[in-house]
């Protein structure tokens, strides 16, 4: 994007990014710091052998499977919708759906309890993986929307006139280009439905429900916290995040370069 | 039904509560599974800041647990939040025990878990403060007799010699909701006119008024002359001034009665090992009276109360089992014995804890002084969070920070907020 | 796939045919999206606001109602009490701060490091990993860290101590600026800093910097993403018209990303709306209220009063008012500089 002729350039400019990326590291060293003290290599041990351990990382990995299906489809199609057909009074639903975004988490959780436990879904993944979707489709769709808006209509008309029906323009055109997009929203309903603290808590209270966001509670006590402990669990957590970020990351450049073949 | 129909019940009972830890709890679980092994009881643990949403919402939507804890005040397990969650114990508690229940558990506590007329939990085990704890080989290395604490000015000199030394004196941390900076300042109230807090709490005095200034005072004195530190406000009592005290780096902190549980030496280690220390020693902690703040003479006294029952939900679908498991742990000598020994709750039922086998780290020193302090803290007369509604304790919390934070801010404007921000105990 | 960005183009030659009669015909030839939006609209919709109308009835409830207690309709008694409440102001003053800071911030700095990243730099994967991590990790988690790392004795100091800005004591507890700091800051009317961070005077910015660290990975990404759909040949353009690096990125690049830009406005004002989990589990909203923030108070109003379920309805509704407004204003502002769809 940037032309940087010779090496010189090249350097400051990488000197000036490893300035800028300081503060980004001095938490995160803090944390794996301070997992190591105490008994050092451990804690990671004892986070490891905690019994049900990969239970929590089961049941984290089916809630977030679903909720990133189900938000991927919707958001795509709602976006679709939302920018290139035509919808009667269009802004009115999209302000509504951007309304569901303003509630705190905390009011939510009285009546998405109710609902559950009223819909027969109480007790299941499914009572979590419906409203960490709901809460999450608005954001998702804000952003596409803006995005399929850069598509140009062109596109979609020159389909159309080629005879494409809508569901041939949503698969054959809309998705492919929004890819990027696409990845991005995969990336960030991950990270959400993976840190998903307080629903999981409160709408998943049975045995071999946990979910991963809880693994470091098992370190703390009433009185005190087991801190290199919790951060070991911690740690262990959100390992397949970052993981998951590094891989999908590669897929997603290859996107956008793919965007701009001729 | 009574103690001998219970062996005959069988079920499945889910309890949820903030304390005990887990594996407290389920030790507790597996010696009630010894005696009644047909009952099968499962323990969820809650953060204190998590257990009222999720408790809330789960009784909401008509999902709760059959067991929960329910304390005599505060924010968290109040009698006055939960006992309309509550089913009323004392005919189980009758049936089980004989019409004399409730003179059989310590004085005071079934009263205080009782809420218009019903008794919304039976006690498992009480609390007492408004003392300190001190780390006697620190004491021991500058030399100092830590009983030797009497005044303000004998503190400052302790201070001063741990300061110089490099260690911190009396850690406290004020940062969050939790109460226990507010209770330094409680105990020095008591220090400057006793009974005066007591009164306020029922709204017979003002917290505006003299005692509560110059108990201010003094609490704003001991930061400027070094006693408590300059980060108080910044970090919290729990995980971090309790860190300071467990891997050695300060003499002081005030704590009540469950500290006792981290003067079992697998225990400190373990804390010491949670606060970042590698290979600890454990050290010989022991409670001291608080000093006279005000030095008028009045050593502030213990304030002790039951710190939490358990309690059955009144739409729970399990309440032989549930009345099984709770009447067992609270009101039997077995149950209370497995209680007793983790040493974090005082006695409430009379049963005195294993003291020899508990792993003291110094025992003969420790058990005399420990005993005490659980005597002393049976025959508290006034209670600690009984009378406390959460306004004013939130009004006393916001006032201390405001306090230790700010060197600028009037005394008189702080405690004016707090008097504005109170509600009077009319319970 | 064949069709790529390219294809303004191809269809150069059916626009001219369709300026004429092309209007009518063009109307009836987009299709319907009713059907498409439905799904994700029932679910969003149908579900976060059931919730709505269940907060809704309740802040019509007495301002100290906890279920199970009997209801009472009473009306807009807790709007009232609402607006009468000094915290209340003060709770909407941080969240417009914060809003302000950190969506400058976000939006600078996410463009810079999404330029930085698109340009040779050397190790450009290991930088981006190493922005978007903090999005990554949750907030439960990484806040005892944080208050580590503004802990008086904690890294940030350390950092501040090895460059000359403060000095610690013997006991590490009451670390103090170094005189000519102290100057500077007395003369910008910064006094009342102090290097213990989270006091009243700066809590609330610390928040606020904990808030850009876990969130300008994200606008990152996005800013990255949408430069990389940046036709090329526009770039080139532009530099053979002798444009340099700077003024590439602010006439040519920066255009192409406002819709960007206002996404990122409206989210971060509904982000600093609700804001929850950095000023609850770091600083508690204080100390002493002095980074209390709308959603922080409603949580102790509910939980940590004694259940005022009512009053921290209403404020949940207030909420729930401001954010669409803001929100619709800010979009609104921005579509009527909308550009129109090129037909080259």
């Amino acid at each position: 994007m940037f032309e940087l002729r010779g090496r010189r350039k090249r350097l400051l400019l990488t000197g000036i990014s490893v300035l800028l990326v300081i503060p980004f590291i001095v938490p995160l060293y803090t944390m794996v710091y301070t997992s190591f003290q105490g008994r050092g290599i451990d804690n990671y041990k004892a986070a490891l052998q905690l019994p049900g351990f990969w239970t929590y990382f089961r049941n984290s990995l089916l809630i977030a499977v679903a909720t990133i299906a189900i938000c991927y489809f919707l958001t795509m199609a709602a976006s679709f919708g939302f920018s290139k057909l035509r919808i009667r009074s269009k802004e009115v639903y999209f302000w509504l759906m951007m309304g569901a975004l303003t509630m705190p988490e905390v009011v939510l959780l009285t009546p998405m309890l109710m609902m559950a436990q009223k819909t027969g879904i109480g007790g299941t993944l499914w009572s979590v993986i419906i409203p960490l979707a709901a809460m999450q489709i608005p954001f998702t769709t804000l952003l596409t929307r803006s995005y399929v808006d850069g598509i140009p209509d062109s596109l979609f008309e020159a389909a159309r006139i080629d005879g494409a029906g809508t569901w041939r323009q949503f698969w054959s055109i809309l998705v492919p280009l929004a890819k990027p997009m696409g990845m991005a929203i995969i990336v960030l309903v991950l990270i959400n439905s993976w840190n998903a603290y307080l629903l999981p808590l409160v709408l998943l209270p049975g045995e071999g429900q946990q979910v991963v966001s809880q693994l470091p509670m098992n370190f703390k006590a009433r009185y005190t916290d087991d801190q290199p402990k919790v951060l070991a669990g911690a740690t262990l957590a959100a390992l397949p995040e970052i993981i998951a970020y590094v891989c999908l990351q590669k897929q997603f450049e290859r996107g956008m370069a793919a965007g701009a073949i001729k | 039904m009574t103690q001998e129909d219970a062996a005959s019940i069988s079920g499945s009972v889910l309890w949820w509560a903030y304390a005990p830890d887990t594996t407290v709890g389920e030790k507790w679980i597996a010696a009630f599974n010894e005696v009644y092994p047909n009952i099968q009881v499962t323990y969820k643990n809650f953060e204190n800041t998590d257990y009222p949403p999720a408790l809330t919402s789960a009784f909401q939507a008509g999902s709760g647990p059959d067991v929960f804890n329910i304390a005599p005040g505060g924010s968290i397990a109040g009698r006055e939040l939960w006992a309309d969650y509550a089913m009323d114990l004392s005919a189980q508690a009758e049936a089980w025990l004989g019409s004399d229940w409730k003179n059989k558990y310590a004085t005071g506590y079934v009263d205080q878990l009782t809420w218009k007329g019903s008794v919304v939990s039976l006690p498992l085990g009480g609390v007492a403060s408004d003392f300190v704890w001190v780390n006697k080989n620190l004491f021991d290395a500058q030399g100092i007799d830590p009983l030797s604490l009497k005044t303000y000015d004998d503190l400052k000199a302790a201070c001063d010699k741990f300061s110089a030394a490099g260690i911190q004196c009396w850690t406290m941390g004020a940062n969050g909701m939790d109460g226990f900076a507010a209770e330094t300042w409680r105990t020095i109230c008591d220090s400057v006119e006793p009974g005066y807090y007591a009164a306020a709490l029922k709204g017979e005095r003002q917290w505006d008024e003299a005692p509560a200034i110059e108990a201010m005072q003094i609490l704003r004195q001991m930061q400027t002359d070094g006693i408590i530190s300059a980060d108080a406000t910044s970090i919290k009592q729990y995980p971090e001034a309790n860190n300071n005290f467990m891997a050695q780096k300060a003499a002081i902190v005030q704590m009540g009665t469950w500290y006792a549980q981290y003067a079992v030496a697998e225990s400190q280690i373990e804390s010491a090992e949670g606060a970042g220390v590698s290979n600890p020693e454990p050290f010989v902690m022991i409670p001291i009276p608080a000093p006279d703040f005000a030095g008028k003479g009045n050593v502030p006294p213990y304030v002790g109360e039951a710190d939490y029952g358990l309690a059955i939900a009144a739409d729970s679908k399990n309440k032989a089992a549930a009345s099984v498991f709770v009447m067992w742990l609270t009101s039997t000598e077995a149950g209370q014995l497995a209680v007793d020994n983790a040493i974090d709750l005082v006695p409430s039922f009379g049963v005195d804890p294993d003291w020899e086998n508990l792993g003291l780290v110094d025992p003969d020193y420790q058990i005399p002084i420990f005993q005490e302090m659980f005597q002393t803290a049976a025959q508290a007369t006034e209670s600690r969070n009984e009378k406390q509604t959460p306004a004013t304790a939130t009004a006393q919390v916001v006032a201390v920070q405001q306090l230790l934070s700010d060197p600028n801010m009037s005394i008189e404007d702080i405690v004016a907020q707090m008097q504005a921000d109170s509600e009077p105990y009319t319970g | 796939m064949a069709i790529t960005v390219k294809s303004p183009a191809a269809s150069s030659a059916g626009s001219g045919r369709r300026s004429g009669g092309a209007a009518k015909r063009r109307y009836h030839g987009v299709p319907a999206g009713m059907t498409w939006v439905l799904p994700g609209f029932v679910m969003a919709v149908g579900v976060i606001y059931f919730c709505i109308g269940y907060t809704g009835y309740v802040s019509l409830l007495p301002w100290n109602w906890r279920p199970p207690k009997e209801e009472v309709v009473e009306g807009l008694g807790n709007f009232a009490r609402a607006f009468s409440t000094p915290l209340f102001w003060e709770c909407l003053k941080h969240t417009l701060i914060f809003f302000i800071a950190v969506y400058l911030v976000q939006t600078v700095m996410g463009i810079v490091f999404a330029a930085i990243m698109h340009s040779r730099v050397y190790c450009s994967v290991i930088f981006k990993i190493l922005i978007f991590v903090p999005v990554v990790v949750a907030p439960a988690i990484m806040s005892p860290v944080h208050r580590r790392v503004f802990a008086v004795d904690g890294p940030l100091n350390w950092i501040l101590a090895h460059l000359g800005f403060l000095h610690a004591d013997p006991t590490g507890k009451n670390p103090a600026w170094n005189g000519w700091f102290q100057w500077v800051l007395d003369h910008i009317g910064l006094s009342s800093v102090s290097p213990n961070w989270i006091q009243p005077s700066t809590a609330l910015w610390v928040v606020i910097g904990i808030q850009i660290w876990s969130s300008i990975g994200m606008a990152f990404i996005l800013f990255f993403a949408a430069m990389g759909q940046i036709d090329p040949e526009v770039l080139e353009a532009a530099r053979i018209d002798g444009a340099g690096n700077i003024r590439v990125l602010v006439s040519v690049i920066i255009p192409q990303l406002k819709p960007t830009i206002v996404s990122l406005a409206v989210l971060n004002a509904i982000t600093a709306l609700k804001l929850f989990d950095y000023p609850y589990l770091v600083t508690t909203g204080g100390p002493a209220n002095a980074s209390q923030f709308l959603g922080t108070y409603i949580y102790s109003e509910m939980f940590e009063k004694g259940g005022r379920f009512g009053y921290a309805a209403s404020m949940s509704m207030l909420l729930l008012v401001l954010a669409i407004g803001v929100s619709i204003i800010m979009t609104v502002m921005s579509r009527e500089r909308k550009p129109e769809e090129v037909k080259v």
